[in-house]
């Protein structure tokens, strides 16, 4: 088995294709690091405690009003930001200063950018053997079609962490690099439909990375799948990338509909759960991680089936 | 007496409606060549695949050492290597990180023995270059290797000489006959070339429209009292035609700028005397044969694929 999972890394490294994605995502941090730099020195000179407390002012006032029919949602908005604001006169923090863990917890968009290459190797990894023609020496082995699958499964999941773990390190020695360690332990207030919560900065950003990868296997499993039971890296990657892109639009389409919390994409993004409200409000994380336990082992099922089953004739 | 390396019982296959292989039976002694013969499209891929597990099996049973390839696909597939089709490699990859990747896909297969198979088929010069520079007998090379690594006792394959040059055939043809030989190794060659199959095989199975038409001996049939096919190149065809017609009282045919005549090979001294008396130039003189050539278009026709 640990054979099999060498060889499946053997040939996804040893293709170019896989280090022009890690150049490319090194690239995306440079070109974060570089915006981020841009805006630190725009406020730099500043007197941010001044705007704040202009903007703090304006937002009580906003409040106070009782003919600004505001809705509660928008209040709410608007209720938190004031509190934010407060945390920062208060403790002379300027928030525009930035920190390794600020930084790491915007490098968290460039997750979308690993989902894709994710993607794109998990839909390759078993309909490109088709493709070569490979497939044929593959699985006259003395190794099972359920072991090969899995140890493509594994290589594709170990390239998803690997990627995961590079943006992780490299977010947080650039932002530290270049704005300081320290700050890690500010806090990070976050608005919920109970009021207001309140968190570290660290933390903040530590539960993102952990949080994301869920969508991130979620996708790599669909594009895998695609990829074995159809033996079709364009069919897979073409679909799972419309997904990833459609699957948010559809939901907030769907939205008013009960049933859309059934669906998969509407249980990707955890930290519905810890910042803003989930798509319906019943839910809860452990509906949603047992909503994606539930495709998981369906989408499995039926890729493992088709696989194993079906005839070789490539 | 020792069992056969490969048992085939009553193997069928039907996709839909249509019947791709029907009711085959035969046996693969151990340490043989044993040619698989048949027009395009006869079965012959699809019958190897069934061996190999690529592909189901409808009815019938594939025994290789005795293990059942659909029940105990593992075991079975220790003791087999083999090229389907052709011997696609992966490209982006060197020839030596390509076996060193089905090397781990067996047991016990340590790096010299990839050098020593390496050497087997003559590839040191290119085996740290990247596949895709590799020319088609070089892949084929590869494809024999990658199918030797794990010493299986039976080698199968499909349309082997595809794309070798005549050195190349032949080298091949000596590497199977010697495996089959020395090493004991029962080899099977699928082919639609008859002359390839003559030269290299011990028993030859003919196919035709996925059925088992003939299984013959080679060894043999080749003796001194056997029909021979002569094919005789000479001067004033027509009238030489007519003249061994008259001498040996035989069917001639024209085949070509030769002509071709059936006989035994007590008769092949006296048919050039004859020719050479009656004052024609003869260029060539040779025998194919005519068992197996016969047999098979006999058995098979020349008719379209069906
Ligand atoms: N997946 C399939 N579905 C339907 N028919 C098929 C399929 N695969 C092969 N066939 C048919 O089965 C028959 C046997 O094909 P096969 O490839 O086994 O022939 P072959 O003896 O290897 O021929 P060749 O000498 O051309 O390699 C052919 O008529 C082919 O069209
Ligand atoms: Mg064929």
């Amino acid at each position: 088995m640990l054979n099999l999972v060498r060889n499946e890394n053997m040939k996804i490294y040893r293709r170019a294709r896989t280090w022009v994605f890690f150049g490319l995502i090194l690239f995306a941090l440079l070109i974060q690091a570089a915006f981020t730099l841009r805006t630190a020195q725009g406020t730099e000179h500043r007197d941010w405690q001044q705007e704040i407390a202009r903007e703090t002012q304006i937002i009580e006032e906003r409040l106070q009003n009782p003919e600004l029919q505001m809705p509660p949602e928008q209040r709410r908005e608007q209720e938190l930001q004031l509190a934010v604001n407060r945390y920062h006169l208060d403790h002379e923090i300027s928030p525009f200063a930035h920190n390794a863990w600020k930084f790491t917890k915007n490098s968290a968009a460039i997750v979308a950018l690993i989902t894709l290459f994710t993607i794109v190797v998990a839909g390759d990894i078993v309909a490109a053997e088709f493709g070569w023609g490979t497939i044929k020496l593959l699985l006259i082995r003395p190794a099972s079609r359920t072991k090969i699958l899995f140890a493509k499964y594994l290589a594709v999941l170990l390239f998803a962490f690997l990627m995961l773990i590079m943006l992780l390190g490299c977010s947080f020695l650039i932002g530290g690099a270049l704005f300081g360690f320290a700050g890690g332990d500010q806090p990070y207030l976050s608005l919920r439909d109970t009021g207001i919560t309140e968190t570290t900065v660290a933390k903040n950003a530590l539960l993102t990375f952990a949080l994301e990868p869920v969508s991130l296997v979620m996708f790599a499993t669909v594009a895998f799948v695609i990829s074995a039971a159809f033996r079709s890296s364009s069919m897979a990657i073409g679909v799972s990338m419309l997904t990833m892109f459609l699957g948010q639009m559809i939901v907030g389409l769907l939205a008013r509909f009960d049933w859309v919390q059934y669906l998969l994409f509407a249980n990707l993004n955890l930290m519905q759960y810890f910042e803003g409200a989930p798509v319906v409000p019943t839910m809860t994380l452990p509906f949603s991680l047992g909503i994606n336990l539930l495709y998981f082992v369906v989408l499995h099922g039926i890729g493992w089936l088709l696989f194993t089953k079906r005839d070789v004739a490539a | 007496m020792t069992q056969p390396a490969v048992q085939i019982r009553h193997l069928t296959k039907r996709i839909g409606s249509k019947t791709l292989v029907e009711d085959l039976t035969f046996d693969v002694p151990q340490g043989q060549v044993f040619g698989f013969l048949g027009p395009n499209g006869a079965g012959k891929t699809t019958t190897i695949r069934m061996i190999m597990g690529l592909i189901s099996i409808t009815e019938g049973q594939v025994l290789v050492q005795g293990l059942d390839v659909s029940r105990q696909f593992e075991e079975a597939m220790r003791h087999i290597g083999a090229i389907v089709e052709n011997p696609e490699m992966y490209k982006f990859l060197t020839g030596w990180q390509n076996l060193v990747h089905f090397a781990r896909m067996s047991q016990g297969v340590p790096e010299s023995r990839i050098r020593e198979v390496v050497e087997l088929v003559g590839l040191e010069q290119r085996i740290h270059d990247k596949v895709k520079t590799y020319s088609l007998g070089m892949r084929q090379r590869l494809g024999l290797a990658q199918a030797l690594l794990h010493r299986p006792s039976v080698l199968i394959l499909d349309e082997p000489t595809n794309g070798l040059d005549p050195a190349g055939i032949r080298e091949l043809r000596d590497h199977l006959r010697r495996l089959a030989e020395q090493e004991g190794i029962a080899v099977i060659v699928s082919s639609h070339l008859l002359t390839e199959m003559e030269l290299m095989c011990d028993q030859v199975a003919i196919i035709q429209n996925g059925r088992l038409v003939s299984i013959k001996d080679l060894r043999e049939m080749i003796g001194d009292g056997d029909e021979l096919t002569l094919r005789i190149e000479t001067s004033r065809l027509a009238e030489a035609e007519a003249l061994l017609r008259e001498t040996c009282q035989r069917q001639v045919l024209r085949d070509g700028q030769a002509l071709s005549i059936t006989v035994t090979r007590a008769m092949i001294p006296e048919i050039n005397r004859t020719l050479v008396q009656n004052g024609y130039d003869v260029y060539s003189l040779h025998t194919v044969s005519q068992t197996l050539e016969d047999r098979f278009l006999e058995v098979t026709g020349r008719g379209p694929i069906a």
